[in-house]
């Protein structure tokens, strides 16, 4: 084995055994159950990105080994590890466990979903080595990475979501269908070519060269205007393109749901379910940029003459405000799509409660910025956003419950930042890695 | 009265494997105080607890005058700080990031930015991101200065920087303090420029003090001593002689002059050969190691 899969095997074991349980315990029931074939591969390509934020690259190229068996090894690492993981894993739960189970094993639904896994593994390599490895200079710069931004982020969505709209075998493939999985197998090619390329990319990050003089561009001179104006329009720099993100994500699935609800597919969501089960997705999407913003830009404005409970305050409020934000938007978008009544208005309010919830675990994560932490927060907020609102339904609560215990949610979390930002100093001296990407961590 | 530009007393804070403290420092007015140490001795910590990135478990922290918790936003008005790890990406480029911390400040000096903004060659049309590690250094350097602070906190402030950089940042750093009164900490491992700029120095190691005065002070107390044991025996061990070499019957120590005069010397029984003057540098290695092997 390359020794660079196999030192990306050592370290992320405790991660793929995670993998490994959960698909092999999913893949028991998979002969009764669609939903129960899971697919959690792109754990494995997140995995190596946050290898990649790290700067693993350029670690390795110091060492006495050739740039194509690097590029190999990185190819190998995604798509050979986590094809093994989740076949293995497969084939544990569907042909091993399930007649333990007195389930039956489907071999053309194994066969089916074992060459979907290696196709997928191989398209999110694809879209991982065309995210920038530095901030784009050019107009094509800012095109290529947007797109390949967007369909990195949306391939963490999309791949879990071929669970559900999966054919069940080779038999059941549409023509349609057929025609995606040759996108995804000539994705899958290129990316063993494309590694390669990126690598050279991440060797070199782009840098700007010293200007031979400056022109003074006087500082009263850049746009900004009043105290305010300018603090403001620093928010919204981070604020919006966060919600942007998240809307064109949820315009994608809402669209996709759209189309399986007018074509009578038997996986088909009812509306209300689907703002419902967004929310898990919507919630990481959500908090995790704005939790990287907050972890990478505390060091430089704990400086600042502002009090930390002014700090504290800004950061907890803004998952919580970006929640009812995007939450808001996102019922929109349903709602104008679906031209019904999309969820009863008492329990838009679950909202209210959720958003609250962020805002807490997004203190938790301030407090323990380690990465087994932060994935299992992050795990728990998808969880949370789809068990939080069905909670909320069964057990019927009040208006002014769901309003207090968002208020005492939001106070609390305000007072954990503040006594965390206060006292906890690893926040403050971030290694390279995840949650530096606002503070300038190497892609 | 003259109030110290910082003035720490009692100052703990503990980690799972380093323990800072009880560190008691004062930084006279008007001075560049030099905070050297080895990698791990907490110099970054202190800094950073005067600033409030993570709380102190004892002791206070005046700066510029001011309680560092009660008058936070008096005291970081008064006062900045630039360290390596302070990050500006975030704000996208140079040309953002400016005007942002500049609103924090109503003494900014839009002057000064321009000419340090030219002197650096900091293009404000270009992204942080983007920047080389010594041109980030000069934007976090830039930020700090401009404010107009009575008191500078620089942690590694030269680690990056060309020697014209260096130089046009010492400059500015003894206009600073010459012509306006201000004061500079400054923590650092390019020892030989200390040694040129810094009015005070202070030593830690192990979490802890070991060393504190004027430059001239304690360049001046210290000597390469070269001697002989005629009486043979083991050579003598205690605070502020330390043997770096011996051979041949004679020994080298640094030794501080202070605490063990010449005839003090002579009186324990050694032949005094010479003594030579010695760089910080070698102070510095003589005082830690000797901290180390005490701990």
């Amino acid at each position: 084995m390359n020794p660079l899969t196999l030192d990306f095997v050592r370290r992320w074991k405790w991660l793929l055994a995670v993998h490994f349980a959960a698909v092999s315990a999913g893949w028991i029931f998979h002969g009764r159950e669609p939903q129960a074939r899971l697919h959690l591969e792109i754990a494995v390509a997140i995995a190596m990105s946050w290898d990649l934020m790290r700067g693993y690259v350029r670690g390795q190229l110091g060492l006495p080994q050739g740039g194509a068996a690097i590029a190999a090894g990185l190819w190998w690492s995604v798509v050979g590890a986590g094809a093994a993981v989740q076949i293995s894993a497969m084939l544990l739960g569907g042909f091993v466990l399930a007649p333990l189970f007195g389930m039956e094993a489907d071999p053309g639904a194994l066969g089916l979903h074992a060459v979907l896994a290696v196709l997928m593994l191989g398209t999110a390599q694809f879209f991982l080595t065309g995210l920038p490895a530095a901030p784009p200079r050019t107009l094509s710069g800012h095109l290529k990475g947007g797109f390949f931004g967007l369909m990195w982020g949306l391939s963490m969505w999309g791949f879990f979501a071929l669970t559900f709209i999966a054919p069940a075998g080779w038999r059941d493939v549409t023509p349609g269908q057929g025609a995606v999985l040759v996108l995804l197998g000539s994705c899958a090619v290129a990316s063993w070519f494309t590694t390669r390329r990126m690598m050279h990319d991440r060797a070199v990050p782009v840098r700007g060269g010293t200007p031979a003089k400056v022109h003074g561009l006087a500082v009263n001179q850049v746009p900004g205007g009043t105290v305010w104006r300018v603090r403001l329009l620093q928010e919204g720099r981070w604020f919006l393109p966060v919600a942007a993100m998240v809307m064109l994500a949820a315009a994608f699935m809402i669209s996709i749901n759209w189309h399986s609800i007018q074509s009578g597919w038997p996986w088909r969501i009812t509306t209300t379910d689907y703002v419902y089960r967004s929310m898990g997705m919507l919630c990481v999407m959500t908090v995790f940029p704005l939790l990287a913003v907050s972890a990478g830009t505390l060091r430089a404005c704990r400086g600042f003459p502002v009090p930390l409970r002014h700090w504290a305050m800004l950061v907890a409020l803004r998952p919580f405000a970006a929640g009812v934000l995007v939450f808001g938007l996102f019922t929109l978008m349903v709602w104008a799509v679906s031209r019904s009544s999309v969820v009863e208005g008492r329990s838009l309010l679950t909202f209210l409660p959720l958003c609250s919830a962020l805002s807490l675990i997004q203190a938790l994560m301030l407090r323990h910025p380690r990465l087994p932490v932060v994935f299992g927060l992050l795990i728990l907020i998808s969880m949370l956003g789809t068990l939080f609102p069905e909670m909320l339904r069964h057990f019927r609560p009040s208006v002014p419950w769901m309003l207090a215990a968002a208020l005492a949610m939001l106070g609390l979390s305000c007072v954990l930042h503040l006594r965390w930002l206060g006292r906890g100093s690893r926040i403050y001296r971030l290694n390279q890695g995840i949650l530096r990407m606002a503070g300038g961590a190497q892609r | 009265m003259n109030t110290p530009a910082i003035e720490i007393r009692g100052l703990r804070k503990a980690f799972a494997k380093f323990a800072l403290g009880p560190l008691d420092l004062t930084v006279p007015n008007g001075t560049i105080y030099g905070l050297i140490g080895p990698n791990g001795s907490g110099k970054s910590t202190t800094l950073d607890l005067i600033f409030g990135m993570g709380g102190r478990d004892a002791g206070s922290i005046r700066a510029a005058g001011f309680d560092h918790e009660v008058q936070e936003r008096e005291m970081k008005l008064a006062v900045t700080y630039s360290s390596p790890e302070t990050s500006f990406a975030a704000w996208g480029r140079v040309g953002l990031a400016i005007p942002y911390v500049r609103s924090f400040y109503p003494a900014w000096d839009d002057a000064l930015c321009r000419r340090l903004m030219e002197l650096f060659r900091l293009d404000p049309d270009e992204k942080i991101g983007t920047l080389s590690f010594g041109a980030r250094t000069k934007l976090s350097l830039l930020l700090a200065m401009c404010p107009g602070p009575q008191v500078l906190v620089l942690d590694e402030p030269t680690t990056g920087l060309d020697p014209e950089a260096r130089q046009i940042l010492f400059n500015e750093l003894l206009r600073m303090v010459q012509d306006e009164n201000r004061t500079v900490l400054i923590s650092s491992h390019q020892l030989s420029e200390l040694e040129r700029f810094a009015d005070h120095i202070g030593i830690l190691a192990e979490g802890r003090l070991v060393c504190e005065g004027s430059t001239v002070d304690l360049i001046g107390r210290h000597r390469m001593v070269e001697f002989s044991q005629p009486s043979g025996g083991a050579l003598p061990v205690m605070p502020g002689f330390h043997v770096r070499r011996s051979q041949a019957g004679r020994s080298l120590a640094v030794v501080d002059l202070s605490m063990h005069p010449p005839a003090s010397l002579e009186a324990r029984g050694l032949n005094l050969h010479s003594q030579t003057e010695l760089p910080l540098e070698d102070i510095f290695l003589a005082i830690t190691s000797q901290q180390k092997e005490a701990a």
